[in-house]
C-alpha cells in the first residue's frame, strides 16, 4: 500500500508541477522570514549573554585597606569568578581614556577624589536579576562601602527586550504557520478538486478516506520539509554571507547559525505544518 | 446476500423507474439481469453499491441495511463486491496494470500477490501485452476488459456486471462468461445485466430476472 501512495504521489506532482513549485516557493518564503526571525533571536540571547560577563559589579571603598580586606573575603564565596581591585590611580587612567577628546570634564578630579574600588565577576549561572540584588545589598553591608554599582538596569533591560521579542516571535510565528498551513491547504484543496473524478472512482471501488487522502498527505508533509529544508539552506547562506561580508568589515559581531537540534526541529515543525494543511485541504 | 423489501426508485418525482420492488438473492446464485436499455438495469446496481438511495423501502446487502449505513462504513460494503461498470470508470492517468491493481491495492493485499493476480487475470483476458499502457490509448473492447478484470481482482463476494460484454466478441464473451462461472463457483453471487437474452442459454444453472415497467418478473 505505500508503495502505491508513494506512486500516487509522484504521480500527482509530476502531473502538477507549476502549481507545486508556486506553493513550495510561497511557503518556503514564509517559512524562511520565520526562520530568519529565529535566528536573529537565538544571536540576540546569546550578544546579551555575552555581554553580562563582561560586565562587572562595581564596589567603592572608602580606602584602600577596607577594599583589600573585603577583597579577601568576597573571594572565598563560590559564586565568584573573580575580583579584581582597582585603586583611584587606575580609575583616572581609564576616565582619562574613556573620555579621550573630552578632558575638560576631568578639571579638578585627581586620584585624590576618586575612591578606590573592586570589580567583581561573577560566574555565568549566577548572572540572573534575583542574584544580583541579593548580592549588591550584601555588599553594600560590609564595611567601608560607599556604593554598589551593578548591572540591574541593564540586566532588566535585556531582560525586558527578549521578552518582547519572544512574544514577538511568538506572534509572527504564529501567524506564518496560519499562513503556510492556509497556503498548503488551499493548495491541496485545488489538487483535490481537480482529481475529483479519480477519487469518486476510488470511492466506488472501496477506497477509505485515509486511504484517498493519504497521497495528498504525503504530498503537503514533502512541501513543509523541501520548503524548511531550502529556507534553512537559504539562511545559512545568508549567514555565511554576512559573516564574510559584513561581520568582517566592520562590526565585532558574528552571525551563530541554528545548532544541528534547532535545524532538525525547524524542519519538522515546517513538515508537520504541510501535513496540517493537506489534512485541512482534503476535509470536506 | 441481497434483499430488496418494497423498493422505489424515481429521479423524477412520479416516474419511478423502479416500484415495489421485492427479491432476494442467496449466496452462490448466478443471475442475469435482462431488459431493454433505460428499463432500470444500471439504477438497480446502483441501488445495491449505494450510489443512489431508494425513495421508498429498504435494501440488505452482505448484511449492511443501506438505508442506516453511515459514511464511514460505506467503503467496506463497497470492498465486497465487484462492479463491471457500463461507463468503465478507469483511470485514465494510471496504465493498464495499475488500474486492474487498484481494487487489491484498496485491499491492502502484499505486492506479491497483487502481481500475481494481475498478470494471472491479464493473461486470461488477453492483455498482458497492453500491462504498460495507460489506458486512453486502449479500444473499447480492451478497456471492457480491463473493467472485467478489476472487478474481479479481489474475487467479491458479490459481482455486478453492467452489459459486460457489450464490446466484446463471441470469443472473448466466452471467456468472461466462464471467469464469473469460475467465480460463482466459489459462492459469489454473480449479476449480469444485459438487453442480450441470448446470452442466458450459457449459463444452464442461472437464474433470469427480466425487469419491465419497474418490476422484475421471474423467467425459467
Ligand atoms: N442520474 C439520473 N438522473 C435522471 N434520470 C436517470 C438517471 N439515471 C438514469 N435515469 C433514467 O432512469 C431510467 C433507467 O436508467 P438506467 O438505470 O440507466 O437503465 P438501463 O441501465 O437499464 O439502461 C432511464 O429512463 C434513465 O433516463
Ligand atoms: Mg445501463
Amino acid at each position: 500500500m505505500l508503495s502505491f501512495w508513494l506512486k500516487k504521489t509522484w504521480h500527482n506532482i509530476r502531473n502538477n508541477l507549476g502549481p507545486q513549485l508556486g506553493c513550495l516557493l510561497t511557503i518556503t518564503l514564509a517559512l524562511g522570514t520565520f526562520g530568519m526571525f529565529i535566528l536573529l533571536g537565538i544571536n540576540f540571547v546569546q550578544e546579551v549573554k555575552q555581554w553580562q560577563r563582561k560586565i562587572p559589579i562595581i564596589v567603592f571603598f572608602n580606602t584602600a585597606e577596607q577594599a583589600q580586606l573585603a577583597k579577601e573575603k568576597i573571594e572565598k564565596r563560590n559564586q565568584i569568578s573573580h575580583v579584581n581591585y582597582v585603586s583611584p590611580k587606575q580609575s583616572l587612567l581609564r576616565l582619562k581614556k574613556w573620555l579621550k577628546d573630552k578632558e575638560i570634564l576631568l578639571e579638578g578630579i585627581d586620584d585624590n577624589t576618586l575612591l578606590p574600588s573592586l570589580e567583581i565577576g561573577l560566574k555565568t549561572e549566577f548572572y540572573n536579576l534575583n542574584f544580583l540584588t541579593t548580592f549588591a545589598h550584601s555588599l553594600k553591608k560590609m564595611p567601608g562601602v560607599v556604593e554598589v554599582v551593578y548591572p540591574s538596569q541593564l540586566f532588566l533591560l535585556a531582560v525586558k527586550g527578549w521578552k518582547f521579542f519572544q512574544i514577538l516571535l511568538f506572534l509572527i510565528g504564529i501567524f506564518l504557520s496560519i499562513a503556510t498551513i492556509f497556503i498548503v491547504s488551499n493548495f491541496v484543496y485545488l489538487h483535490f478538486q481537480k482529481k475529483k473524478e479519480e477519487i469518486a472512482i476510488m470511492r466506488l471501488l472501496g477506497a477509505t478516506e485515509g486511504f484517498i487522502r493519504m497521497p495528498f498527505f504525503i504530498e503537503g508533509i514533502l512541501q513543509g520539509f523541501i520548503a524548511s529544508l531550502l529556507s534553512v539552506f537559504i539562511l545559512w547562506l545568508f549567514a555565511h554571507w554576512f559573516n564574510r561580508q559584513i561581520a568582517e568589515a566592520s562590526l565585532h559581531f558574528k552571525l551563530s547559525f541554528l545548532n544541528l537540534k534547532q535545524t532538525l526541529g525547524f524542519i519538522v515543525f515546517g513538515s508537520i505544518l504541510g501535513y496540517l494543511g493537506s489534512f485541512l485541504g482534503t476535509k470536506k | 446476500m441481497i434483499q430488496f423489501i418494497h423498493v422505489y426508485k424515481a429521479y423524477s418525482p412520479a416516474h419511478y423507474v423502479l416500484q415495489d420492488l421485492c427479491l432476494q438473492i442467496d449466496p452462490g446464485e448466478f443471475v442475469f439481469l435482462i431488459g431493454p436499455s433505460g428499463v432500470g438495469k444500471t439504477t438497480f446496481f446502483k441501488l445495491i453499491y449505494r450510489e443512489e438511495l431508494p425513495n421508498k423501502g429498504e435494501i440488505l446487502v452482505a448484511g449492511f441495511n443501506l438505508k442506516v449505513l453511515p459514511a464511514s462504513k460505506l467503503p467496506y460494503l463497497r470492498q465486497k463486491i465487484g462492479i463491471v461498470f457500463q461507463d468503465f470508470k478507469l483511470l485514465p492517468e494510471l496504465n493498464v496494470y495499475e488500474n486492474i491493481a487498484l481494487g487489491l491495492q484498496i485491499l491492502g493485499y502484499p505486492v506479491a500477490y497483487i502481481k500475481q493476480k494481475t498478470c494471472e487475470l491479464s493473461e486470461k483476458l488477453d492483455l498482458e501485452r497492453k500491462l504498460n499502457s495507460k489506458v486512453g490509448t486502449l479500444s473499447t473492447g480492451e478497456k471492457q476488459r480491463v473493467v472485467i478484470a478489476r472487478a474481479l481482482a479481489h474475487q467479491p463476494p458479490i459481482l455486478l456486471a453492467d452489459e459486460p460484454t457489450s464490446n466484446l466478441d463471441a470469443r472473448r464473451s466466452l471467456v468472461v462468461i466462464d471467469l464469473f462461472r469460475e467465480l460463482n463457483s466459489q459462492g459469489s453471487v454473480v449479476i449480469f445485466a444485459t438487453h442480450n437474452r441470448d446470452l442466458t442459454n450459457l449459463v444452464p444453472k442461472a437464474r433470469i430476472m427480466e425487469l419491465r415497467e419497474g418490476a422484475i418478473q421471474e423467467r425459467k
